[in-house]
């Protein structure tokens, strides 16, 4: 056998056993997925946590805080603005859902028909209309509440869960370093550099998408809660949670295109249950703000903040919302989309440093320039 | 602060520290460095061990740091298609190469194969931006004596051109 010909027998061998592995790992994975899923979630929830804390506590060391410290001070920060929103959100979200039931115990439904009877022409049976409508409510606060229920299961129990991301939060700012040195201590020396600098790549792209996501969130929140407040000035109060429903607004539109809907939905149903006279007017300012803020987010906001480089194709979004959905409910539909931006930017990265690094090895030359 | 757990909190002890203060001490770039600020440095370099023949850095390969010479010696040499076609330098213990890629992420202009067996430290550009943001006295100091070690070279260079420049007046 020549020695081209069994460079090509290595070759194909090699690429033989590359392909068994790959497979046995899907398989694997597939496997243990189920039993793994939790521990899964949690540390892609504190990976993303201290991807996004990451610059703030850098902002701290440069002030002199150790480091240490300076991710105590992040992370119990971060527990203080949860425990904040929950007290704040979930004793809103109860009182919406029992305004809610009591209304449509308590005769709502004559009222409502009488508010859309108003909005559409005679020609059309306003009560089909209206009893639609509640009934879409109703599978609306039923999925509400079923889904704060898998999204508390899907991240275990909610004290093993508060307990572990901080956790696992704070190791992964703590030792980081030591981390990517553990790693890259196996990396032979051929693919030392390449693989370096595309962690350097991935880690850098990453935290620019998240921290720009979380930017994002935090403008749409705050423009969706003063939009709500000057409705709630002007149309005597129609979305009393309006600081709850901004949240929401923010938290939603992290997820592209579902999300801006999502965010509007619950402060119209609210408006819904709360106003009386001018309901079409209110519904419709309600909405003028949603689109306002969207706009402005759209066109200015993302622009600015969120980087480019993790645009996800709109069919991407789509299909990743839906598997989220389908493996950890409300959590996955939530986290899929930046998952998967994380993904796009692993796959670029490698895909650039293989083109962009020559590996081949070199062969002494003959010529006597060599030793000029 | 005996309590471990504060010791943790407080500090990232590493056993190789010492010796990596030592060797990094000697390194142009990290002179007038308090030993304190050198633990720093000392964190952020990975170490690595080359067998001879195997290649630092390819020409054309993008920029990511430099490299430091602890042990064994290493080849500076120009090649094409796989194939060393010039030798341009052999660097041995406490020399560097690859300094300029701590500037910018421009293509690497030689290859660099290890002649024999090589100990060698690796000092990246996104450790010392890092450096930079957080601590930006010491990465201050360093960007200064990157710029004195390549006006140095530049230096070293240009009168190498006016000799050369000579030589071909004289014929």
């Amino acid at each position: 056998m020549d020695n081209k010909a069994y460079q090509l027998y290595q070759d194909i061998l090699a690429l033989f056993w590359r392909l068994v592995l790959i497979v046995l790992g899907i398989v694997i994975l597939i496997y243990i997925f189920p039993y793994v899923k939790n521990i899964l979630m949690m540390i892609i929830i504190a990976l993303i946590f201290a991807t996004i804390l990451t610059p703030v506590v850098n902002f701290l060391e440069s002030m002199g805080v150790p480091q240490g410290i300076a991710i105590l001070i992040n992370i119990l920060f971060v527990l203080g603005l949860i425990v904040l929103a929950i007290s704040r959100a979930i004793p809103a979200l109860i009182s919406t859902v029992e305004n809610l039931s009591a209304a449509l115990q308590s005769g709502y439904l004559t009222n409502f028909e009488e508010h859309i009877s108003k909005l559409v022409p005679k020609t059309i049976d306003a009560s089909q209309i209206s009893s639609r409508i509640i009934a879409q409510i109703n599978n609306l606060i039923v999925n509400i509440i079923s889904g704060l229920g898998s999204f508390l299961k899907s991240v275990g129990s909610i004290f093993a869960t508060i307990a572990i991301i901080p956790l696992f939060t704070f190791f992964l700012l703590k030792d980081k370093r030591k981390i990517v040195q553990g790693f890259i201590d196996i990396v032979p020396n051929k693919y030392f550099e390449l693989s370096l600098n595309i962690i350097y790549k991935i880690g850098n792209k990453i935290s620019k998408y998240l921290v720009g996501k979380v930017i994002q969130s935090a403008i749409v929140a705050f423009l969706s809660i003063a939009g709500l407040f000057i409705i709630n000035q002007l149309f005597n109060n129609p979305v009393p949670p309006y600081i709850t429903i901004g949240i929401i607004a923010g938290l939603a539109n992290m997820i592209p295109y579902v999300g801006p809907v999502v965010g509007a939905i619950p402060a119209l149903i609210i408006a819904m249950l709360n106003v009386q006279t001018n309901l079409f007017t209110v519904l419709v300012w309600i909405s003028i703000v949603f689109v306002i803020v969207q706009t402005l987010d759209a066109s200015v906001i993302a622009p600015l903040v969120v980087s480019k480089s993790v645009n996800l194709h709109p069919i991407t979004v789509v299909a990743v919302i839906i598997i989220g959905g389908k493996v950890a409910g409300i959590l996955g539909m939530f986290l899929g989309v930046p998952a998967a931006g994380i993904v796009k930017v692993i796959i670029s990265q490698i895909s650039w440093g293989l083109k962009a690094y020559h590996l081949k090895e070199l062969q002494p030359s003959k010529s006597s320039r060599l030793n000029t | 602060m005996d309590n471990p757990f504060w010791k943790y909190l407080s500090s990232n002890k590493n056993s190789d520290e010492k010796e990596l203060i030592t060797i990094i001490k000697q390194v142009p770039i990290f002179e007038n460095l308090p030993n304190k600020t050198l633990k720093d440095v000392a964190k952020i370099v990975y170490r690595r061990q080359y067998e001879e023949g195997e290649i630092i850095f390819h020409k054309g390969d993008p920029g990511l740091g430099m490299y430091i010479i602890i042990s064994g010696k290493v080849d500076i040499v120009e090649d094409k298609e796989g194939e060393i076609i010039r030798k341009y330098a052999t660097l041995e213990a406490n020399d560097f190469l690859g300094e300029m890629a701590l500037l910018d992420e421009k293509e690497r202009s030689a290859t660099a194969i290890v002649k024999e067996e090589c100990d060698a430290l690796g000092f990246f550009r996104p450790d010392l931006m890092e450096l930079l943001r957080k601590k930006p006295k010491t990465g201050n100091i360093i960007l200064y004596n990157l710029a004195r070690v390549i006006g140095e070279r530049l230096r070293q260079t240009n009168a190498e051109l006016i000799q050369l420049e000579k030589k071909i007046e004289n014929g």
